[in-house]
């Protein structure tokens, strides 16, 4: 057993392996909350004739191209033609930079709004025909109606998605380990580095994933039972 | 209290409504029977313009009724009742018939309550007034949905099949209650295929056809002899 999995000599690194779990939590938090800022933006944007094209335009490109690309593109290729506009071209020296961390809260909300607002749109959908036509035959105004009633049932529709949309958030994190932010997989990789060990802090940052998740799935599902208007 | 002029529908190449020409008169239930698909739930929309007509005028007393701003303060007048309930399932049962006085009428919650609760009375479902509606069977949730119609206080009710999605043990419930609300001043217009409760009830009766107003008579003339052919046909086949 000792010679499979070696607790001892991984042990000391447990604590180091954990921290990771705030970058990853950190990114998956803002990201949803800008994410649902984009997405209910492209949503209102959508039920405008031009605009839609727009908000179509960008659903398609952010969910059609892999997430590591996107922010590849945001890490690396932006701050380099930025850098080539403004200082090659105009003739300036102004140091173009950024962080790690802005490039991936920048990615991951870009990308999630895309999903969400699909999500805020069939939800909207969801919500029954004839609901809206009794509102609609009382004199309330649409005003009150998105408030009151759609929103609110749309919210309650949606709900497991945007959480499924959260917990993806929790687990596509990882590859920011690629840009250097000490997430869970960036300090595996580091542990790895260092103590020649793989398989060791492979599953303690598996487990941290693993029961992360599980928790986040266990609380979604006891705030969907609350959600039921019953 | 409604005056129809000249009402013209079509839904793309389906011409729906044509040249429909009827006065509801102010207190009186009018009944609309005729054929599936004969355009009766589409006259009714159009009165409170959930259906917008192509051409012709709607008037509500001496106020012509259009889509433009003031449609909601029209609507406020005119309660609906739907075959399919639409209780605004977010909602209980209080605050489905409490919503509109609050957020339209701008009631107090304390008035738009006790307003209410004696109503929810009069249709007989005061002990569910916490719960929310898919926990209630259909015919409580027609009676709910009568009470938060009549909370506003309307002048006109219109009824689109009010019965027909309810299982058969349930229809007496709504049918009893819909009989209090005729001779109270109010003007009811009833789309029901309930012909037994039609001769009871009504006053006038339309009888409808591709879209057309065959007849409209008085009930008990249109029971016993009705003036047209299609009508006798109409009722030699469903009585
Ligand atoms: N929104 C719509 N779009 C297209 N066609 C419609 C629409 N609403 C109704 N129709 C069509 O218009 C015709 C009249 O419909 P309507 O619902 O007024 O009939 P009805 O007399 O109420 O019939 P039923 O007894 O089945 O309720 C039907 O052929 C129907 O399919
Ligand atoms: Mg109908």
């Amino acid at each position: 057993m000792s010679d499979l999995f070696n607790y001892d000599s991984i042990s000391p690194w447990i604590p180091y392996l954990s921290k990771g779990l705030g970058y990853t939590l950190l990114i998956a938090l803002l990201a949803s909350i800008l994410g649902v800022a984009i997405g209910v933006m492209l949503t209102l944007m959508s039920r405008h004739k031009q605009l839609s094209k727009i908000s179509y335009f960008y659903i398609d490109i952010f969910r059609g191209t892999p997430i590591l690309l996107q922010l590849s593109i945001i890490y690396f290729a932006i701050p380099k033609l930025v850098d080539t506009l403004v200082n090659d071209m105009m003739h300036l020296d102004i140091a173009i930079t950024l962080s790690a961390f802005s490039a991936a809260i920048i990615t991951f909300s870009l990308n999630s709004g895309a999903y969400i607002s699909e999500i805020i749109r069939s939800g909207i959908n969801s919500v029954s025909k004839g609901e809206i036509e009794a509102a609609e035959a009382l004199g309330v105004s649409k005003y009150h109606m998105y408030k009151d009633i759609i929103l609110p049932i749309a919210f309650k529709n949606s709900f497991p998605a945007l959480m499924n949309e959260f917990i993806t958030l929790v687990k596509e994190s990882s590859i920011v380990s690629i840009i250097g932010l000490q997430d869970l997989m960036r300090r595996q990789q580091i542990v790895t580095s260092q103590t020649y060990m793989y398989f060791e802090p492979l599953i303690v940052v598996g487990i941290i994933y693993y029961l992360v998740i599980k928790v986040l799935t266990i609380t979604g599902r006891k705030v969907e039972k609350r959600l039921q208007y019953d | 209290m409604i005056k129809v002029k000249n009402l013209e529908k079509s839904f793309g190449d389906l011409h729906v409504l044509k040249d429909i020409n009827y006065h509801f008169k102010k207190g009186k239930t009018t009944v609309i029977i005729g054929s599936s698909g004969s355009g009766k739930s589409t006259l009714l929309r159009c009165i409170n313009m959930l259906e917008k007509p192509d051409s012709g005028d709607i008037l509500l007393e001496d106020t012509l009724i259009n889509y433009s701003k003031n449609i909601n303060a029209i609507r406020q007048r005119i309660g609906m009742v739907f075959q399919s309930f639409n209780l605004f399932s977010n909602m209980t049962v209080l605050n489905n018939v409490t919503y509109a006085l609050r957020v339209v009428k701008k009631e107090s919650i304390a008035k738009a309550n006790n307003k209410a609760l004696e109503l929810l009375e009069k249709v007989g479902i005061l002990d569910k007034k916490d719960n929310y509606p898919n926990t209630l069977s259909g015919g409580q949730q027609q009676r709910v949905a009568i009470a938060r119609a009549l909370a506003m206080n309307p002048d006109v009710m219109l009824f689109d099949e009010p019965t027909s999605a309810l299982d058969p043990e349930m229809v007496s419930e709504v049918l009893e209650v819909m009989k209090k609300l005729t001779h109270t001043g109010l003007t009811n217009i009833i789309v029901s295929h309930e012909m037994g409760f039609a001769k009871e009830v009504a006053d006038e009766i339309i009888y409808m056809d591709e879209g057309k107003i065959i007849e409209h008579n008085d009930a008990l003339t249109f029971f016993n002899q009705p003036s047209t052919k299609r009508a006798q046909e109409f009722l030699q086949k469903i009585l």
